[in-house]
C-alpha cells in the first residue's frame, strides 16, 4: 500500500529501518537540508500503512534524493539520482523503479527539463544495477576509484571494489540521443573528470 | 557607511573605526535615531552595559523608532541580557507606531530567534504578527510575515491576518501558492484552497505542483465533499502515479457519488500496480460492506513471496479465512507463512518455534555462502524465536544471536539484536561499541541510536570515542540555524515547517544529554579536567529538562512487526528518563560555585526523589542519590537546621557495608551491575577533596578494592558459558578502573 509523500527534514529522525543498510550512505544533515532547499519537489518517500503499530501513521519505505546540475549549452544539463533506496521489507515490489520513474517524469518539460538522468553506483552492487539496466539506463563511462579513500590518478587500474559506473537514460528533450552511448562500460574516467 | 557594516564593525571589536563613523554619521543626519542607537550599542560592546541598557531604555521610552535595524539592534541588546521583555516591547511599540515596519521586522526577528540554543516557539512570535494589520514591503517579506501566520493552525485571527496580507500580492510560483492554501486550509476556506489550486494551474499548466499543495487540494476537495471533482481529479492518477492515498479518495469519491461496487472495481482494475490494485480490492470491498475473503486470498496469492504480504494484509478481520501455501518452498512465503500462524494459531508457540529453526536451517544449508550484503531473510524467523520462546534463557539466546550474526553479519537488524541482547549484561559494553562501529552508525544515527553506547566504562579509549560522536552535536547547532535562514531567504515554505521541527527537536535532546553526562563523569574519574570542563559546560548551558526532545529510535529493532507488546513496554522502560535527570542535576551541582544556584537545583533534586517516578529506580539508584542528596545539602548549607540530620544521614549510610546487601540482589553479569561498580568508583572520586569526608572517602575506597570482581564474574560467565561473546577486556577494564583509585 505504497503512497508517496514529500520527504520533510525532520523524516531523518524515522529513516533508520532504512539508512541502518550498509550500502545507503548516511549524510550530515546539511546534506539533506541543502536538497530540500535547492530541489523541494526532487527529494521524496514512499510510506506504507502502519495501522497503528507503534503510534505511527505510517511508516517509511523508501526514498530518492535528486539534483539537477549541468550546463546546457555543454549538453550536460541533467537531473542526477543521489540517493535512492527501500527498506528490506518492501525490496523487489518496484518501489525503487516506481521512485525512480517518478523523478524522471518531474524532470521531464516543467521548470527543470532536462536532457538526461544519471547516477552513480558501485560496479558490485549489482542488485542496482539489475534495476537500473532495467529501467533503460546504461553505463556511460566507469569512473576509477570512485569510491576509494585516495585520489586514483591511473585510468587503467580496474578495480570493482571502489569503481562506479555512471548511467544514464536520455529524457525526450535529448532528441538525436547524444548524452548516451554503447558500451559506455569500457569507457574509463577519473573523477577529476566528471564535474560538471 | 551602512548601519549593518557599523553593527559587523563593532561586533567585530574595531571600535576606533565605528566610533568615527557613528560621529560622521550624527553630524550628517542629527535627527536620525540610529546612529544614537549605536552609540548606545558601542558603549554596551565596549563594556559599559550597566549604562547601556539604562540609555536603552531610557531612549526605547522617549522615541519612537521608526526604523527596522534600530529596533534590531535595540531588541538584540536587551535578548543578550536576557531582558525580554524589554526586547518584546523594543518592537511591539515600533509595530503598533509604524505598522509599516512590520513584514520587514518580522523575519529579521525571526531570525535573531533561531541561534542555535533557543527552541523556535511560534507562540511567542503571536503578538508580534498580530501587529502586522497593513501590507507593504517586499513579496517576500510579505510571504515570509504570512508563512509565520500559518504556523499556528488553530489561531483564526493570525491566519486570517495572513491571507489578509498576501491577498493584494499575486502568486507566482508553487511556493507562495502553498503558504496561500495553507492558510486557507487552516481556516477551513476550502474553496478558498481549491480556487487558488485551480488558478494556479490554469495559469501554469506546465508546472507540476509540488506534493504538499495537492495533498492540501484534495484535502479541501474531501472536507467540502467535492466528490465530482475528487473523482475527476483522481481518476487519470490512478494509472500513472502509483499512490495508495489516491486510490483511496478515489474510492471514497466513488462511494460518495454512490457508485455502485462493481463500476468502481472496474476502474480500479485499470491500476497497473499490482500491489496497490489487489490492495484496493480489498479496501473496496471492506468500505462497500461486502465480503472481502475472496480478495484478501487474491492478495495473498499473489504476493506471498514478497516480505511485505504479512504486513500488508495482516489487520484485516477475515484474516482466518485465509489459506497458506503447505510446502512451499519459496523462503518469502514460508517467512510470511510463520508470521501469519502466529496471529492464527493461537498462543502455544512451540510448534511455531520448532518450524521457524527448521526453515532456518534449511535455508543455511541451502545457501552455504551468501554474497556482499546479501541478506539472509530467515533470520528474521529467529528473531521471531528469541522473544517467543520462554524456555531459553538470556544467554542461549544470545548465543543463538551470535551464530545467526556470524553466519549473515550483513545483516544490520541482527546486529542491533546482538546490541540490544549484550545490553543487558554488563560486562560486553566493549562487544557492542564494536558492533555498533560495525554498523557505522553516524550522523543523525548518532542522535537516535548512541544510547546503545551511553554505559561504556570509563577508559581513555572509550573518552575518545565518546568525544568522536558528540563531535556531531558541535556542527548541527550552527548548520541548523543555516538551514532555517536559508530556507526562508530562499522561501522553501513546503520544507520551513519540518526545517523547524527539525530544529527544535535537535535542541534538548536527550540523546545528547546522555551522551554529555556520560563524557562529564567518564572525564572526572579519569582525571581529564579540561574535557570534563567544556562537556560540563555543555550540559549547563544547552539544555533545559522541561523541553527534553527525545529522539531516540527503539522501533526499528522491533519492525517485524509481531511483537508490539514487549516493544512498547521496552520503549517505555527507558522514557521515564529519571536517571537522566538525576544525574544531569548531580553534574551541575559537582560544578556549581554559585550557592543560589546551587540551592535551587537541590530543589529540584528534591521534586525529582520525592516523585511517583522514584519506584522505577533500582535499590542501590535510590541509596546512591540519597547520598548525593544530602552530600550537596551539606557541602552547599541547604537547610542550617537541617546540617546535623544531613551529616549523620551520610556517617551512617555512605558505607560499603550498606551496599553490600543491594548488590547481593543483581547477578554480577547484569548492566545493573555494572553500573554499580562504576558509579561507586565515581563517588570516591567526587568525594576527593572534601575534608570532611575524607574518612567515609578512604574507607569507601578500601573497601571497594577488596571486592575481586574479576573471580566474581569468571566464576559467572564459566557456569553460564558466555565467555565466547568476548569479555575479557571488559574485565580488564574493571581492573585499571579500580585500580585508578588512591
Ligand atoms: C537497489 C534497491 C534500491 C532496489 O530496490 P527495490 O525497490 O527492491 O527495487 P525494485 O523492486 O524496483 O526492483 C527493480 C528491479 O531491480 C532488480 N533487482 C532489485 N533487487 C534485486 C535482487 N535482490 N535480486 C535481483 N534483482 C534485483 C530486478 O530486476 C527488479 O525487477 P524485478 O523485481 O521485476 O525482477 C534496494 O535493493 C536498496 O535499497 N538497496 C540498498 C541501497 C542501494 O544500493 N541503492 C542504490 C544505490 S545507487
Amino acid at each position: 500500500m505504497s503512497s508517496i509523500r514529500p520527504f520533510q527534514m525532520d523524516d531523518l529522525f524515522s529513516v533508520n529501518p532504512i539508512n541502518i543498510d550498509p550500502l545507503t550512505e548516511n549524510f550530515n544533515p546539511s546534506f539533506y537540508s541543502q536538497y530540500l532547499i535547492e530541489w523541494p519537489t526532487f527529494f521524496f518517500k514512499s510510506t506504507e500503512e502502519t495501522h497503528g503499530l507503534f503510534d505511527q501513521l505510517y511508516e517509511i519505505s523508501g526514498y530518492m534524493m535528486g539534483k539537477t546540475e549541468g550546463r546546457l549549452d555543454k549538453k550536460e544539463w541533467h537531473t542526477h539520482i543521489t540517493a535512492v533506496t527501500v527498506m528490506p521489507t518492501y525490496r523487489r515490489l518496484g518501489l525503487a523503479q516506481g521512485l525512480c520513474v517518478q523523478l524522471e517524469k518531474m524532470s521531464v518539460g516543467g521548470v527543470y527539463d532536462t536532457l538526461f538522468v544519471d547516477l552513480f553506483v558501485k560496479v558490485t552492487n549489482s542488485l542496482a544495477y539489475k534495476m537500473y539496466k532495467g529501467l533503460g539506463y546504461s553505463v556511460y563511462r566507469r569512473v576509477i576509484g570512485y569510491y576509494g579513500r585516495t585520489v586514483p590518478e591511473d585510468r587503467n587500474n580496474l578495480d570493482d571494489e571502489i569503481d562506479a559506473f555512471d548511467m544514464r537514460k536520455a529524457l525526450p528533450r535529448d532528441i538525436k540521443r547524444e548524452t548516451v552511448r554503447d558500451n559506455g562500460e569500457k569507457v574509463y574516467v577519473l573523477p577529476n573528470e566528471i564535474e560538471f | 557607511m551602512e548601519f549593518t557594516d557599523i553593527v559587523n564593525l563593532l561586533d567585530g571589536r574595531e571600535f576606533r573605526e565605528a566610533d568615527s563613523q557613528i560621529k560622521r554619521g550624527r553630524l550628517k543626519y542629527p535627527n536620525n535615531s540610529a546612529y544614537l542607537c549605536l552609540l548606545i550599542y558601542s558603549a554596551y560592546k565596549q563594556g559599559s552595559k550597566v549604562k547601556a541598557i539604562a540609555s536603552a531604555k531610557d531612549f526605547v521610552n522617549k522615541h519612537a523608532l521608526n526604523d527596522a535595524n534600530s529596533v534590531l539592534l535595540l531588541y538584540r541588546l536587551f535578548s543578550q541580557e536576557g531582558l525580554t521583555k524589554e526586547a518584546q516591547q523594543t518592537y511591539e511599540t515600533a509595530l503598533r507606531k509604524f505598522p509599516i515596519l512590520g513584514p520587514k521586522l518580522l523575519p529579521a526577528l525571526i531570525e535573531q530567534m533561531v541561534d542555535g540554543v533557543t527552541p523556535i516557539n511560534i507562540k511567542q512570535m503571536e503578538k508580534l504578527l498580530m501587529q502586522l494589520q497593513k501590507v507593504s514591503g517586499e513579496t517576500k517579506d510579505v510571504y515570509n510575515a504570512a508563512f509565520a501566520c500559518s504556523l499556528m493552525p488553530t489561531d483564526t485571527l493570525l491566519n486570517q491576518l495572513g491571507v489578509k496580507l498576501v491577498e493584494k500580492v499575486a502568486v507566482e510560483n508553487t511556493q507562495q501558492l502553498y503558504v496561500v492554501t495553507k492558510l486557507n486550509s487552516n481556516l477551513r476556506q476550502w474553496d478558498a484552497v481549491i480556487d487558488a489550486t485551480e488558478t494556479f494551474k490554469k495559469k501554469s499548466a506546465e508546472i507540476a505542483l509540488d506534493l504538499e499543495i495537492e495533498t492540501l487540494y484534495v484535502e479541501a476537495l474531501i472536507q467540502s465533499q467535492n466528490w465530482t471533482k475528487l473523482r475527476i481529479h483522481t481518476l487519470p492518477k490512478l494509472t500513472t502515479f502509483n499512490d495508495y492515498s489516491t486510490i483511496l479518495n478515489f474510492i471514497l469519491a466513488l462511494r460518495q457519488l454512490a457508485e455502485s461496487f462493481n463500476a468502481t472495481k472496474e476502474l480500479l482494475d485499470t491500476i497497473p500496480f499490482k500491489r496497490n490494485r489487489l490492495l484496493s480490492y480489498l479496501e473496496l470491498a471492506v468500505q462497500y460492506n461486502m465480503p472481502h475473503e475472496v480478495y484478501l486470498q487474491q492478495y495473498y496469492d499473489a504476493l506471498k513471496t514478497k516480505l511485505c504480504c504479512f504486513y500488508d494484509i495482516r489487520h484485516y478481520p477475515k484474516l482466518n479465512a485465509l489459506k497458506l501455501e503447505e510446502g512451499s518452498n519459496d523462503s518469502h512465503v514460508e517467512i510470511n507463512n510463520q508470521k501469519f500462524k502466529l496471529i492464527l494459531l493461537g498462543e502455544d508457540y512451540s510448534v511455531i518455534i520448532k518450524e521457524n529453526e527448521a526453515i532456518y536451517e534449511t535455508a543455511c544449508a541451502k545457501k552455504k555462502s551468501l554474497e556482499r550484503y546479501e541478506l539472509l531473510p530467515e533470520n528474521e524467523l529467529i528473531l521471531m524465536n528469541l522473544l517467543l520462546d520462554d524456555n531459553v534463557n538470556a544467554f542461549e539466546k544470545t548465543d543463538r544471536l551470535h551464530s545467526v550474526l556470524s553466519r549473515n553479519p550483513d545483516d544490520p537488524r541482527v546486529r542491533m539484536w546482538m546490541m540490544h541482547s549484550l545490553a543487558q549484561y554488563g560486562h560486553f559494553t566493549q562487544t557492542i561499541l564494536g558492533h555498533f562501529e560495525d554498523l557505522k552508525i553516524k550522523m543523525i544515527q548518532i542522535d537516535t541510536l548512541g544510547y546503545y553506547i551511553s554505559n561504556l566504562v570509563p577508559l581513555k579509549e572509550n573518552a575518545m570515542v565518546l568525544f568522536n560522536l558528540y563531535r556531531y552535536y558541535l556542527t548541527v547547532p550552527s548548520e541548523n540555524v543555516s538551514m532555517v535562514l536559508q530556507g526562508m531567504e530562499n522561501q522553501v515554505y513546503t520544507k520551513l515547517e519540518g526545517f523547524f521541527n527539525f530544529y527544535n527537536r535537535s535542541l534538548n535532546s536527550v540523546g545528547e544529554l546522555q551522551l554529555a553526562l556520560t563524557i562529564a563523569k567518564m572525564t572526572t574519574v579519569l582525571g581529564l579536567s579540561d574535557y570534563s570542563s567544556f562537556f560540563v559546560d555543555r550540559i549547563k548551558t544547552r539544555f533545559q529538562l522541561d523541553l527534553l526532545n527525545d529522539n531516540r529510535d527503539f522501533k526499528t529493532l522491533w519492525k517485524f512487526g509481531i511483537n508490539t507488546k514487549e516493544a512498547e513496554a521496552y520503549a517505555n522502560s527507558l522514557l521515564l528518563l529519571l536517571t537522566l535527570k538525576l544525574e544531569y542535576y548531580k553534574t551541575l551541582l559537582l560544578n556549581e560555585g554559585n550557592p543560589s544556584n546551587a540551592h535551587s537545583h537541590i530543589k529540584n533534586l528534591n521534586k525529582l526523589l520525592s516523585g511517583e517516578d522514584t519506584k522505577s529506580l533500582n535499590k542501590f539508584e535510590t541509596w546512591l542519590y540519597r547520598i548525593y542528596f544530602n552530600l550537596f545539602k551539606c557541602l552547599f548549607k541547604y537547610n542550617q537546621k537541617e546540617m546535623v540530620t544531613n551529616m549523620n544521614y551520610l556517617t551512617k549510610n555512605l558505607k560499603f557495608t550498606k551496599v553490600m546487601p543491594i548488590i547481593g540482589e543483581f547477578s554480577v553479569l547484569s548492566s545493573a551491575y555494572t553500573l554499580l561498580i562504576v558509579s561507586l568508583v565515581e563517588l570516591v572520586h567526587n568525594l576527593t577533596g572534601l575534608t570532611d569526608f575524607k574518612h567515609l572517602r578512604d574507607q569507601l575506597c578500601t573497601d571497594i578494592k577488596k571486592v575481586n570482581i574479576r573471580s566474581l564474574v569468571e566464576a559467572e560467565l564459566e557456569k553460564t558459558g558466555a565467555s565466547k561473546f568476548g569479555f575479557t577486556k571488559h574485565l580488564d577494564n574493571y581492573d585499571i578502573l579500580i585500580s585508578s583509585l588512591k
